[in-house]
């Protein structure tokens, strides 16, 4: 028997602590070389594409100057350009650096690095990884062709399956790069299969359809002929017909103004939600004055909060004072978010709304306190002006 | 103006610019000198009297407008040219910058032949 098992087990708990104190120790010295390793790797690394740049960049700017007709000069230095291109690093630095110099200029010279983004180590690294199952791959070839898809548009057939892509990224990417081409009906079939996928955030899709419109060129007769397409299938998801019709509003489509009209003339109790509350809103960003009656007949009554809350807004922004007795009827709404905007809608028609709110009785302590707020204001305002 | 090569001073951060435009002035038999920021940018102003000035509006520090406003106050350079380069194309600012006594102005993404034909138009 052991006479003193105290000692034994203190020693053992200071041989653990010594143990987990090594491993612990071993294990951060191994972190921090790893660090220091990988910041070395990148200092390299950043330290390469510096010289490679301060390699091309004269090479690139005499190629500027060369005159297109000249085929025989332009051969000659993309093959002194292409002499320099050996690694993947090496073609990321020369696209890096036509996108640096594309994004300030204009015209011939925007052209001819169009051009030379095309030389052809680039354009097959590019495509090939089109290919790839790894998805940076894929979002770097995508974002390469959004500059060349036009001279390209043979890699259209290999980017638009990449919208089917379970990747959101590649998804985003891939319709970037069809929305930079010039031909509206293949950028509107993209358009129509992004709205097909569900699961996509409305940041996302809008921002999308505003890369659909081309800024370039107007073609915003031939667009609206496409969004019409989409916003009318019902196959595809009413959450993204919605969005559409709220960017189409956003955008500026004018001339689809009437088309919304008739469609929110149309509609019946059944229909979605959502895509009523885009119509609603989109009324109010065409500033359809003469849409208010219509808008009010149809949705004052919705059993939807977030309709009433949203033809509030609307009947403020389309200023038509013929609102003023609905407007005062939702400022005793069932909903507080309802009634709040509703006095703020009255305020937004100018002096017979602001009459309205101050001779408005019966409603609740909250919303004379902020009706009364805002006549304040008004009155503040009113009173500066006239100083 | 000198009996030499017009001198340019341009006053912008943006290297891309800068080299792209070193190199295009160079080209043209012009003298050209850059500072990337409108402190230096003053400075060099008072310093080498260059016959036209090529101002960015974004720039570290103070921005274009401000350097343009020290130029005209200062009575030593206030009729130095300064022709504005920036990607501020808004309206308000092209009036701003004209009413600041800006000979002229180019937004970005600018055409470089156009850029050359304005420059050389201030210089005649």
């Amino acid at each position: 028997m052991n006479p003193f098992p105290h000692i034994i087990a203190d020693e053992i708990a200071r041989n653990f602590v010594l143990v987990v104190l090594i491993v612990l120790l071993i294990m951060s010295t191994f972190l921090v070389l790893t660090a220091i390793i990988l910041r070395k790797k990148h200092e390299r690394d950043e330290a390469y594409r510096l010289r490679k740049k301060e390699e091309l960049y004269p090479l690139m700017l005499n190629y500027l100057d060369l005159d297109p007709g000249d085929r025989k000069a332009v051969e000659k230095a993309e093959s002194d350009i292409i002499k320099r291109l050996k690694t993947a690093r090496d073609l990321e630095v020369i696209e890096d650096l036509c996108l640096e110099i594309m994004y300030n200029i204009a015209g011939a010279e925007k052209l001819k690095l169009r051009q030379l983004l095309l030389i052809q180590p680039l354009y097959t690294q590019r495509y090939r990884q089109l290919k790839s199952w790894k998805v940076e791959n894929l979002i770097q070839g995508c974002l390469y062709f959004v500059n060349v898809i036009n001279q390209r548009s043979n890699v259209l057939e290999q980017i638009f399956p990449l919208i089917e892509n379970r990747s959101v990224l590649v998804l985003h990417t891939a319709a970037s790069a069809i929305f930079a081409y010039d031909d509206v009906v293949t950028r509107g079939r993209a358009l129509k299969q992004v709205c097909m996928r569900t699961g996509i955030s409305e940041m996302a899709l809008l921002e999308l359809v505003y890369k659909f419109h081309n800024k370039e060129f107007d073609q915003m007769d031939e667009e609206v002929s496409e969004l019409i397409g989409i916003i009318s299938d019902r196959s595809v998801p009413n959450v993204n017909r919605g969005v559409i019709i709220k960017s189409v509003a956003d955008i500026g489509y004018a001339t689809m103004a009437d088309y919304l009209h008739d469609m929110i003339s149309g509609m019946h109790d059944t229909d979605n939600g959502v895509i009523a509350n885009s119509l609603i809103h989109a009324m109010g960003r065409f500033e359809y004055t003469d849409a208010a009656g219509l808008l009010t007949e149809k949705f004052s009554s919705s059993p939807d909060v977030a309709i009433r809350e949203t033809l509030a807004d609307t009947l403020g922004k389309l200023g038509n004072t013929a609102s003023i007795p609905v407007l005062i009827g939702m400022t005793a709404d069932n909903d507080f978010g309802v009634r709040v905007r509703a006095v703020y809608a009255l305020a937004a028609l100018g002096k017979p709304g602001y009459e309205a709110l101050r001779h408005m009785e019966g409603t609740e302590d909250e919303i004379q306190r902020i009706a009364a707020s805002i006549i304040a204001q008004l009155e503040t305002g009113k009173n500066k002006t006239e100083k | 103006m000198s009996g030499k090569n017009p001198l340019i001073l341009l006053i912008e951060d943006n290297p891309s610019v800068i080299r792209l435009l070193e190199f295009k002035l160079s080209k043209e038999n012009f003298r050209f000198e850059h500072r990337d920021n409108g402190h230096d940018g003053i400075e060099a102003v008072k310093q080498l009297r260059p016959d036209i000035v090529v101002l960015d509006v974004m720039l570290p520090g103070i921005d274009g407008f401000e350097v343009l406003r020290q130029i005209r106050q200062d009575e030593q350079i206030k009729d130095t040219r300064v022709m504005m380069l920036t990607s501020k194309n808004m309206e308000d600012d092209l009036e701003r910058g004209f009413a600041m006594g800006a000979m002229e102005y180019m937004s970005k993404p600018f055409k470089l032949g156009e850029f050359m034909i304005r420059l050389k138009r201030i210089l005649n």
